[in-house]
């Protein structure tokens, strides 16, 4: 169960305070397709950053899987990104010079998952994700959009998440693409009881979540339940 | 793929510009080590110089004809040239020459030499001089005297210490006992314990003593003794030993204030001294060309390794952002400045070889005074000055160019390990500030900028 609880996230900007998550509460039960809507600076991605323990919240807990990330010690935190919850970015993030077999096992080798093991789980990830034979072997820029977000995605698998937070997924691939990622992410929810929080503008991707959430200025303005 | 070899991977990620920032970095890496090299090479040679550098200075009245105007050297100067600053010790020596009877013939005006000080003791012996006249072409039947000195300290006529190969050292309860040098022992047929006249006193020789070409040991006795046969009113001169080379001037001022400018200061190290100062710049030039060269390269690593860090922002903060330690990602760009340094270093050790024997052999030549400029005539060494005097033998001095010889700078072991050591430690001072960087990079601003 991931459960945010009056999550405010206050910026200094231009000697004024602005809060980019104000009071923010909802739950998002185990092995569900979450996602957030909103328009740009509604908050959506501050609170994705917060949820996944990159950036401290101004007051507010969040809890994924009982633990309170909020109050997780620095060290703490790296272990909790590493093994609890994975990242899909909008613009792929890969490491450029590293393939994409070497991208997906970059997780296990921060988490001291053994060299021959990282290999195997690697590849079933990759072929999971669609992707196999010699592309395995390419550089990311040798990829197309949709085959460096699907590397993305295994990335994030790697070391087999509770939760994994996407940002955009489908914001820089082409509608057939998009609709790829999707299904790729539902499965994961289905096949893997995985939970996966999409923050998206894209009405289509939203609407294929179990739940979504509706932001504007830094607030949930709307919650849409679709059988939870 | 392990952190090492990630960091490998990455100091190549883009060929030209790793390419160009190793070069650059060989040639100043090298010029590191090249002034290492060279001042290694340079030291060394100080500490030979400086070994073989003479650091006796001898105070003797000043030189005149007439043995009453040139007065002698007292005990009670002896004393107060002991106490001053960086003197090892001092001695006071009595010199005299010996020679056989006068016989009629040499009385009507035969070939004869008589050297020596106005001022020093003059007497008779039974002993026949070793000399070669004939080496020095000097005319047929021509006699010369032998060398007598009177000394405490076992000392040659030159202030150098007696190197006896027979018998015992002289001591202050010998009133006639006597060392002779080997020469003279060949000559005479004498052996430790054998008897010979001075002064028309009989002697005991107690030791023998080996000596230079023109026997400058000749006859050695107690300072006592020679001035009570010779008639001296003190000592001849007073050789003063230094503790440190560097204070050979020092100490020479003072023993002309101290003395008065009725007595000279001589040293035979000026030309070395000379040498060593130059030395001693060369050492210091290249070790601070050392470190410059050191901070350069630490410069180069650090603006090489920072436009990394900010070009590569993004992904630092991914690599924190999917699970990687701070530390961790400071590890892989460690990494990859010791493998920019270590290529640089190979590269560099062909820089070093090329150039290192240039660098020391110019800085040498341009911090050592000319050969033209040390040598030559004996100056007129006033009073109360030092100055420098032939040496032993009589030889003209050694310039300080020709102390100095040739400095090779070579490519040792320990130079090496020094260089690596250095190679690393320029990575790790250029990795700092990235470091710090890269440890400041928040994840969040990652996903911010999306």
């Amino acid at each position: 169960m991931l459960q945010v609880k009056d999550v405010v996230k206050r910026f200094k900007s231009g000697g004024e305070v602005i809060a980019a998550v104000d009071g923010v509460t909802f739950e998002v039960p185990d092995a569900t397709f979450a996602s957030i809507v909103g328009s740009s600076g509604s908050g959506k991605s501050t609170l994705l950053s917060l949820m996944g323990a990159l950036d401290a919240p101004t007051s507010g807990t969040i809890h994924v899987g009982g633990v309170d990330v909020t109050a997780l010690p620095p060290g703490k935190q790296v272990a909790y990104r590493r093994s609890r919850i994975g990242f899909v970015f909008q613009q792929y993030n890969l490491v450029p010079n590293l393939t994409a077999l070497e991208n997906v096992m970059l997780p296990l080798e921060f988490a001291r998952v053994p060299t021959a093991e990282r290999k195997d789980r690697a590849l079933t990830l990759l072929r999971q994700v669609g992707l196999s034979g010699a592309k395995l072997g390419r550089l990311p820029g040798k990829l197309s959009g949709g085959e460096q977000q699907r590397v993305s995605i295994a990335r994030a698998l790697a070391n087999r998440p509770e939760v994994i937070f996407a940002d955009e997924p489908t914001g820089n691939l082409d509608s057939r693409n998009g609709k790829r990622i999707v299904t790729l992410l539902r499965d994961l929810v289905v096949a893997e009881k995985t939970t996966v929080v999409v923050v998206t503008h894209d009405r289509s991707v939203a609407n294929r979540a179990d739940i979504t959430f509706s932001m504007r200025d830094g607030k949930i303005v709307h919650t849409k339940n679709r059988g939870v | 793929m392990s952190v090492a070899a990630r960091g490998i991977k990455n100091t190549f990620r883009n060929k030209t510009r790793g390419g160009a920032v190793i070069l650059v970095l060989a040639i100043v890496v090298g010029l590191t080590l090249s002034m290492l090299v060279a001042n290694e090479a340079v030291a060394s040679r100080l500490a030979t110089v400086r070994a073989e550098l003479d650091t006796t200075i001898t105070a003797m009245p000043a030189f005149s004809q007439n043995a009453e105007e040139m007065g002698y050297l007292s005990a009670e100067q002896l004393e107060r040239v002991r106490a001053l600053d960086h003197v090892a010790g001092a001695e006071g020596i009595a010199q005299g020459m010996l020679e056989l009877p006068k016989s009629e013939e040499d009385q009507a005006g035969g070939p004869k030499v008589m050297l020596g000080a106005p001022n020093g003791a003059k007497g008779t012996t039974n002993l026949e001089s070793a000399v070669d006249g004939s080496k020095m072409g000097a005319p047929e039947g021509m006699k010369f005297p032998i060398t007598v000195t009177g000394t405490d300290g076992n000392l040659t006529s030159r202030g150098v210490p007696l190197s006896v190969v027979d018998g015992r050292a002289l001591e202050a309860a010998d009133e006639r006992g006597a060392i002779v040098s080997d020469q003279v022992a060949e000559k005479n047929g004498l052996a430790v314990g054998d008897t010979f006249t001075a002064f028309e006193e009989t002697f005991t020789v107690v030791g023998i003593a080996t000596t230079g070409e023109y026997d400058d040991v000749g006859v050695v006795m107690t300072a006592a003794t020679l001035m009570d046969l010779g008639e001296l009113d003190g000592y001849n001169n007073i050789v003063v030993e230094v503790d440190d080379v560097a204070a050979l001037p020092a100490v020479g001022d003072a023993l002309g204030e101290l003395l008065g400018d009725t007595v000279e200061i001589r040293t035979e190290s000026q030309s070395a001294l000379e040498a060593t100062q130059g030395l001693e710049s060369v050492d210091r030039i290249t070790w601070l060309g050392f470190l410059i060269c050191l901070l350069c390269a630490a410069v180069i690593v650090f603006f090489t390794l920072a436009l990394t860090v900010r070009e590569r922002r993004k992904e630092v903060g991914v690599l924190k952002a999917i699970g990687a330690t701070s530390r961790g990602v400071v590890a892989q760009f460690g990494i990859e400045a010791v493998t920019l340094v270590l290529a640089a270093t190979v590269l560099g050790l062909g820089v070093t070889m090329l150039t290192s024997n240039l660098i020391a052999d110019v800085l040498v030549t341009t911090n050592t005074p000319a050969a033209e400029d040390t040598t030559g005539a004996m100056t007129g060494g006033g009073p109360g000055k030092v100055t420098r005097v032939m040496g032993p033998g009589g030889e003209e001095p050694q310039s300080a160019a020709d102390l100095i010889g040739e400095v090779t700078a070579g490519l040792g072991w320990n130079t090496l390990a020094l260089g690596v050591a250095s190679a690393l430690g320029i990575a790790l001072l250029g990795s700092v500030v990235p470091a710090w960087l890269i440890a400041r990079v928040r994840p969040a601003e990652v996903l911010r900028g999306e």
